[in-house]
């Protein structure tokens, strides 16, 4: 990874090509682990909700993208394939969760409850929010509130035009505005 | 009209304009620190563990030389082979049993029939036999049994066969000029040929028949 010495390439032959490729590939790839692993750790938190599900599924979807790496090695590229596949492994398994937990008749506990009250209400209460939208202008509203970005970058990671994204995530903010007037109302006099 | 002045309309206008902006900005803010959750410190290495256990990414495409000389060489091997595989290969002969069939005799002398027929009842049973058809169009694996469907045997005297052979001998010693059927008929169009004569037919009655048609009057 970092800081490692290439071999010597004793003679120029295709084989010795694709070892050097490989080195490269891998170098390429811990670079973007660096820095796409909070963003798909963040897309899969904001499903599940329970810090070490979305762990769970942020590190399969960088297995994933390492074993067709190749395919991927475009940033932007990389990042719109990182961010859909944790989206929908999170999905995946947070319907496989309720499903276990229908079954199982659990009350689930999630480890990383805020204790504060009222902090944990207004998250509690805007997260149901989230919920409420529907899956499109979800993962728009949830990008745009990763990492700051702004519409041209959410249109790229999920490789839609930007005018799609601008409208998905007016309605959304519209619907979330009028589920939480009064969470938008004491921030705003905050 | 409720009486107020333009400007205060438009003052109203921007008011809300900007509430409308700011509590888009504290949603915003809202949903920023909803999801600014970071993953433990140990994330990152727990990715690298278990990406150590995959296999690593291949690249074929520095090996394409070594791969596309591999499969040319394949490809001239496949059709040099299916050119050399005549499509007229002597095939072995199945018949279904209880069935006659006739078999070409050997030529030792000259008083032996030219055919012989046997019992299929009398030759031994025969191993399924799978043959491979290399033709001009295609090439397919034939698998023919005792007891399955076959075609007629074409027959071919002896005496036929040889006399072929020794045209075609020859031919190839250059005994023999090969002529064409064409150029045959071109040269009787040009009255090189000479006129066949041809002698009238004269046709007698039979005389079996004959005394018959005379013991019925």
């Amino acid at each position: 990874m970092h800081g490692r010495v290439e071999p010597v390439r004793p003679a120029i032959s295709p084989w010795n090509d694709a070892v050097s490729v490989d080195q490269d590939l891998e170098h390429e790839f811990e670079a973007r682990l660096l820095e796409s692993s909070t963003l798909a750790f963040r897309v899969a938190f904001s499903v599940l909700r329970h810090r070490e599900d979305a762990e769970d599924i942020a590190q399969e979807a960088f297995a994933k993208a390492y074993r067709s790496f190749r395919q991927l090695r475009d940033r932007d590229r990389f990042r719109a394939w990182l961010v859909r596949m944790t989206w929908r492994m999170a999905l995946d398994r947070k319907r496989s969760d309720r499903r276990r937990a229908a079954r199982e008749d659990v009350v689930a506990v999630n480890p990383t409850t805020v204790v504060d009250s009222d902090a944990h209400e207004r998250s509690a209460l805007l997260w149901n929010a989230i919920d409420g939208l529907s899956e499109k202008l979800r993962v728009v509203v949830v990008l745009a509130g990763i990492e700051g970005h702004d519409i041209r970058e959410v249109a790229a990671l999920l490789e839609l035009p930007e005018g799609t994204v601008k409208s998905r995530l007016f309605l959304a903010r519209q619907q979330l505005k009028g589920a939480l007037s009064w969470m938008v109302e004491d921030q705003r006099k905050a | 009209m409720d009486g107020r002045r333009p400007a205060e309309g438009v003052t109203d206008s921007a008011r809300r304009s900007a509430e409308s902006a700011e509590a888009e900005s504290a949603l915003q803010r809202e949903i920023e620190a909803a999801l600014a959750v970071d993953p433990s410190p140990e994330f990152v290495a727990k990715v690298r563990a278990r990406i150590a256990s995959e296999p690593a990414p291949t690249s074929w495409w520095p090996l394409r030389w070594p791969v596309l000389a591999t499969a040319a060489a394949a490809a001239v091997v496949a059709v040099a082979v299916a050119l050399m595989w005549h499509p007229g290969m002597p095939e072995p002969i199945t018949v279904r049993r209880g069935t006659d069939v006739i078999l070409p005799a050997p030529t030792h002398g000259s008083g032996r029939p030219p055919f012989t027929s046997v019992r299929a009842d009398r030759i031994p049973p025969r191993p399924v036999t799978t043959i491979a058809r290399a033709s001009s169009h295609s090439t397919r694996s034939v698998a023919r049994t005792l007891s399955g469907p076959r075609e007629p045997e074409v027959l071919i005297s002896h005496d036929e066969q040889r006399g072929l052979e020794l045209l075609v001998a020859a031919v190839r010693d250059g005994r023999l000029t090969p002529t064409l059927a064409s150029q045959l008929v071109a040269g009787d169009a040009t009255g090189e040929a000479a006129d066949i004569p041809i002698s009238d037919i004269v046709i007698e009655p039979l005389p079996q028949i004959a005394a018959l048609e005379g013991a019925e009057q």
